[in-house]
């Protein structure tokens, strides 16, 4: 039943991308952690691309809040970026007050640019 | 036939009823990995009631978090029972689950607003749906969501 999720690590113009393809819910986010987990905490610029994401819901969230504050750590030149282009993902960022935590983009070459 | 014992939700939900025709019960194993069929379910529902896109999303998202707050952290031969009932007014759902051997819940993180995850569930519920409730007890947890035409 469970549809998947895909995390593919990239690197797009030097800058590490976490492309993440499918639903991100209570049975798939582990595999979203354990992904976010290998990206060193070394102060950069770190893009999590949810624009082929169909479902994300408050666990999901919560493994996108824990990388970011796991990357913060880094420094304050750190910057966690994500890019949402699907209404219904753009829509529980903003419910939950997380487009004023996270730098949200419509396309990845927004992202880039910042 | 008027809906069992909804003391706790809306009276104006009295009158549905729970005929055949407008009522749907699913049961699944309780396990993460099958909730995506109750998001289809009610998803499918809520189309045929005529809800818009967005709001079809609200449901399935609102779905989903309910049956996290009901079946999160339960033995894993648990069951889930999803009852949908709908009329004109709207749609309302039911999620019940008799947990087999109840399990230490996770850990449960800070949000940066201060918020546990399970406070962020339930602030996704209340801004997605018209009213919802959630009951946890140790022999039963029970919560519902009502969407409205």
């Amino acid at each position: 039943m469970d549809a998947g999720l895909q995390v593919h690590l990239e690197k797009f113009e030097q800058v590490p991308v976490v492309r993440v393809v499918g639903e991100v819910d209570l049975a798939t986010a582990p595999e979203l952690q354990a992904r976010l987990a290998e990206l060193p905490a070394d102060g950069g610029t770190v893009i999590i691309d949810l624009s082929e994401v169909t479902f994300l819901d408050s666990t999901g969230l919560s493994v996108l809040v824990a990388g970011w504050k796991r990357l913060s750590e880094g420094g304050d030149q750190s910057s966690f970026r994500l890019v949402v282009n699907r209404p219904a993902i753009h829509r529980v960022l903003e419910v939950t007050g997380l487009t004023h935590v996270f730098d949200v983009f419509a396309t990845l070459e927004e992202a880039i640019k910042g | 036939m008027t809906l069992p014992n909804h003391s706790d939700e809306p009276t104006q939900w009295g009158s549905i009823t729970n005929s055949p025709e407008r009522s749907m019960a699913l049961t699944i194993p309780a396990r993460p990995e099958l909730w995506g069929l109750a998001r289809m379910a009610v998803a499918s529902i809520a189309s045929r009631l005529g809800f818009d896109f967005e709001e079809i999303e609200d449901l399935r998202l609102a779905v989903d978090e309910l049956s996290m707050a009901c079946a999160s952290g339960i033995g894993p031969d648990s069951v889930l029972h999803l009852n949908c009932h709908w009329s004109e007014a709207g749609l309302f759902v039911e999620c019940m689950v008799i947990p087999v051997v109840a399990v230490a819940n996770g850990e449960d993180g800070q949000f940066p607003a201060g918020l546990s995850q399970k406070e962020l569930s339930e602030s996704i519920l209340a801004v997605l749906v018209d009213a919802y409730g959630i009951s946890l007890g140790e022999g039963s947890r029970r919560g519902w969501l009502r969407k409205d035409a």
